[in-house]
């Protein structure tokens, strides 16, 4: 369910020194590479560049004290990258925001991604399309929004 | 003799215990400062990771103004990097404020430097920030000048959605539901040209 990504993209670099600033416990640098990788994903039309950035805000939030400030930087990614998918008629870039969604524990986005991919299918015309998103989409809320509600319970 | 002597302090001095040598409490206070320093440096990087950033609208709007400037000189790519550097301390602010401004701005640079598409592409991610920010801040007034943006773009499906949470935090205050209810029927009635400066009642000004 991804769509192929370039070997090297322009944010790749930036996320290679940001991974090697992290394991030298260089978090000053390793937020500084983030920044740079942010605004290369940014300056590209695509969807893919922001939830690879977003994922590797994730890794800062490894680091002690940073964890809050990484999650936020992650979600704002995310909600960029699920709205350039959803204007570029992605059903990968929305079912893939929606995955990240959900391990971020966020079932309200979750149910947003679902509706969103499920009228993406619709528009698309493609049967095919609309029954791998009926499966996918079933499976997401499974895993995140019916087990969180239980939990709640 | 001298030997001796000599070999005696040696082996004094190897005998004595360490807490009765001169130098034991200089090497104790040596070593509780390098650890009171390296706490203290790590409450420092704790604190700075989470507190937010003391940026002011100042730090967005001057290379927005020169951002403007550079254009009417009728130099684009400086007007781009004066942009650029607005949103990148826009971003670093953690505030919906200089987003929204750094959005409008797109829009302004695109449609007189002739890239439109793309300056409101730009505009688009800048907004979709603002709004996430807006949100998880609970700032009703940051949601609505958001939705009206994009009421501008014409993303009425993005409006929906941030009417949606307008009305989810104006919940329980009867004036704030109002006013989300007089920008929901604005954006959903008559649809704003591109271009209309976005406000919005009793909330803050562009």
């Amino acid at each position: 369910m991804t769509e192929p990504t370039p070997a090297v993209t322009p944010w790749t670099t930036h996320l290679e020194a940001m991974d090697a600033a992290i394991a030298g416990n260089n978090a000053s640098a390793a937020v500084l590479a983030w920044r740079h990788a942010y605004a290369a994903a940014l300056d590209q039309p695509g969807w893919r560049g922001l939830v690879d950035v977003a994922g590797a805000a994730l890794r800062i939030g490894t680091i002690p004290g940073f964890k809050k400030a990484a999650e936020s930087r992650a979600r704002e990614s995310y909600w960029t990258a699920l709205f350039r998918a959803r204007r570029q008629g992605s059903l990968n870039g929305v079912l893939d925001t929606a995955e990240a969604f959900g391990t971020l524990g966020d079932r309200v986005m979750v149910e947003q991604c679902i509706r969103i991919a499920e009228r993406l299918a619709v528009l698309t015309g493609d049967t095919e399309a609309a029954d791998r998103v009926r499966v996918l989409a079933a499976d997401l809320a499974q895993r995140y929004v019916e087990t969180d509600l239980t939990s709640r319970r | 003799m001298s030997d001796e002597h000599g070999l005696m302090t040696s082996e004094d001095a190897m005998t004595e215990p360490w807490s009765t040598r001169w130098y034991t409490p200089l090497v104790v206070l040596g070593v509780a400062v390098l650890v009171l320093m390296v706490l203290a440096l790590a409450i420092v990087e704790v604190l700075v990771a989470e507190a937010p950033s003391v940026v002011g609208p100042e730090s967005w709007t001057t290379p927005l103004e020169r951002a403007d400037e550079a254009l009417r000189d009728g130099d684009v790519r400086q007007a781009l990097a004066w942009w650029r550097e607005a949103r990148s301390v826009a971003l670093r602010s953690q505030q919906w404020e200089g987003l929204v401004e750094v959005g409008d701005a797109s829009r302004r640079l695109g449609a007189r430097a002739g890239f439109r598409r793309d300056g409101d592409a730009q505009a688009r991610d800048a907004y979709m920030t603002a709004l996430e920010r807006a949100r998880r801040q609970h700032s009703l007034d940051g949601v609505l000048r958001v939705a009206a943006a994009f009421g501008e773009l014409g993303e009425r499906e993005v409006v929906v959605h941030a009417v949606r949470i307008a009305e989810h935090q104006a919940a329980d205050d009867p004036r704030a539901r109002e006013r989300v209810r007089a920008v929901a029927d604005r954006l959903m009635t008559h649809p704003l040209e591109v271009g209309t400066p976005a406000t919005i009642p009793g909330g803050v000004e562009p």
